[in-house]
C-alpha cells in the first residue's frame, strides 16, 4: 500500500509541504527510542512517535523510512518541517494515539 | 478484555502477576515516553513500552496501570521485577514489536487511552495538616521516582480524592525526575493542609534559560541519554501546569530552579 493511499486512508494531517510519494509502506514501526529505530525498523516502515525532536529526520533518512507519523496532536518546530523539506522526509500528524493509529495502519495493511 | 486473553493474544510471559490474569482492562497506552503516559494514561490502563528500566513501573504505580506489557523481548532487571511485586503491579513480556502488539489488540477492539480521565471515584476528604521533606539526589536513576510514590501513599493514607491522589503524584513524580536528570541535588517538601496539597521543590543546578519556553510542550534541553531513559520529550513541565492548580517556577541560571505548586482538595475533575 501506498503512502500516499495510507494517509488519505487513516485521515491523517500532512505537516510538511512536499507532495506525499506513492512509497510502498511495507508496515509500521512504532516506537519512541531513537535507539531502537535505528536498530529494529525495516525499510519503508512509517514510524510512529511522539518524539518532535529533530534528530527523528536524521533516522528517518538512515534508515529509509516511508515516513513518520506525529500522535497526540504533536507538532514539530517550523524548523523542524523546513528541514524534513530540503531532506525529503514526509512529516504526518494525527491526533489518535500511538495505540489506535498503529492498530488502525496494522488492520489496514493486514487488510483484517 | 482480561489480562488472560492479552496473554494468550500477544504470546506473552508473565514475569510477576499471576494472580491478577483474571482482571479486565478497557484501554492501551503504546509508549516508551513515560511523560507521555503520565499526560493520558488513565486508571486501568495497560502500558505497552519497550522501556524496560524502573521508570516504567513507578509510572505505571502512578497512573495506577493494570499491568505493563514490555513490547520486542524486553525484562526488566531484577530491580525491576522487584519494584513490580512490591507495588503489585502485573508484568508480561511479548516478543512481538508495538506496532504489531498494537495491531492484534486493536484489531480485538479494545480502546486507545481516552485524552480525558473520567473516573472519579467516592472518597472522604478526610486530610489534616501534614508534612514531609523529601531528599532528592541528582543522577540517581535507580531511586527516581521513590519520593513520589511515597507521597502518593501518604495521600492516599490520610484520605484525598484519588483524583486529586492522582494529580498530585503525576506533578510530584515529574517535577522529581527533573531533578534527577538536571540537577545536583533537590528537597522537596510535600505539605497537606485542610484545603490543598503544596509542593515545593528547591534545587541545586543548572537552572532554566529559558522559562517560556521550557513550559512549551515538546521543549526540551535532554541529553540523548536521558531521551533513550523515556524522559526528555519537553513533557514533564506542560505535564506539571496541567495537573496543577497554581504553578510557580523560578529559577537562577547556574543555581537552581525552585517549583512552587498547590493543588486544592476541592478541585477533582480539572483535568
Amino acid at each position: 500500500m501506498t503512502l500516499a493511499e495510507i494517509v488519505e486512508r487513516l485521515g491523517l494531517c500532512v505537516l510538511t509541504s512536499k507532495k506525499i510519494r506513492d512509497t510502498d509502506v511495507t508496515g509500521g514501526y512504532t516506537c519512541d527510542l531513537l535507539s531502537d529505530v535505528i536498530a529494529n525498523s525495516k525499510v519503508g516502515n512509517l514510524w510512529i512517535t511522539v518524539q518532535i525532536h529533530e534528530n527523528v529526520l536524521a533516522v528517518a533518512k538512515l534508515k529509509d523510512l516511508a515516513g513518520i507519523v506525529l500522535v497526540n496532536g504533536r507538532r514539530p518546530d517550523e524548523s523542524v518541517t523546513r528541514k524534513a523539506d530540503e531532506e525529503n522526509v514526509a512529516i504526518l500528524g494525527t491526533d489518535e494515539s500511538a495505540f489506535e493509529i498503529s492498530g488502525r495502519l496494522y488492520r489496514l495493511i493486514n487488510k483484517m | 478484555m482480561t489480562l488472560k486473553e492479552l496473554v494468550s493474544l500477544l504470546e506473552a510471559d508473565v514475569l510477576f502477576g499471576e494472580r491478577h490474569l483474571d482482571d479486565e482492562f478497557r484501554c492501551v497506552s503504546a509508549s516508551d515516553l513515560m511523560s507521555d503516559v503520565l499526560a493520558f494514561g488513565v486508571p486501568g490502563v495497560v502500558i505497552l513500552t519497550g522501556l524496560p528500566n524502573t521508570q516504567s513501573i513507578c509510572t505505571a504505580d502512578i497512573v495506577e496501570a493494570k499491568a505493563v506489557v514490555y513490547v520486542r523481548g524486553k525484562r526488566p532487571d531484577r530491580e525491576g521485577i522487584l519494584l513490580a511485586q512490591e507495588r503489585d503491579i502485573p508484568i508480561l513480556s511479548t516478543k512481538f514489536f508495538m506496532y504489531k502488539a498494537c495491531g492484534l489488540l486493536y484489531s480485538r477492539s479494545i480502546e486507545g487511552v481516552e485524552k480525558t480521565s473520567n473516573e472519579y471515584a467516592d472518597s472522604m476528604v478526610n486530610s489534616r495538616n501534614f508534612s514531609r521533606v523529601f531528599k532528592i539526589k541528582g543522577g540517581n536513576f535507580s531511586k527516581a521516582g521513590s519520593a513520589s510514590i511515597e507521597t502518593k501513599e501518604i495521600l492516599r493514607e490520610l484520605g484525598v480524592d484519588p483524583v486529586i491522589v492522582r494529580r498530585a503524584a503525576i506533578v510530584a513524580y515529574e517535577a522529581e525526575m527533573n531533578v534527577v536528570m538536571y540537577a545536583d541535588n533537590g528537597e522537596m517538601v510535600i505539605t497537606v493542609n485542610p484545603d490543598a496539597i503544596r509542593i515545593r521543590l528547591q534545587d541545586q543546578g543548572p537552572g532554566i534559560k529559558d522559562i517560556d519556553a521550557a513550559m512549551q510542550e515538546g521543549f526540551s534541553t535532554a541529553s540523548d541519554e536521558i531521551r533513550e531513559m523515556g524522559f526528555g520529550a519537553g513533557m514533564g513541565l506542560p505535564n506539571i501546569k496541567k495537573n496543577a492548580d497554581v504553578f510557580e517556577l523560578t529559577t537562577t541560571v547556574g543555581k537552581g530552579t525552585c517549583y512552587k505548586i498547590v493543588i486544592y482538595l476541592d478541585s477533582r475533575g480539572r483535568t
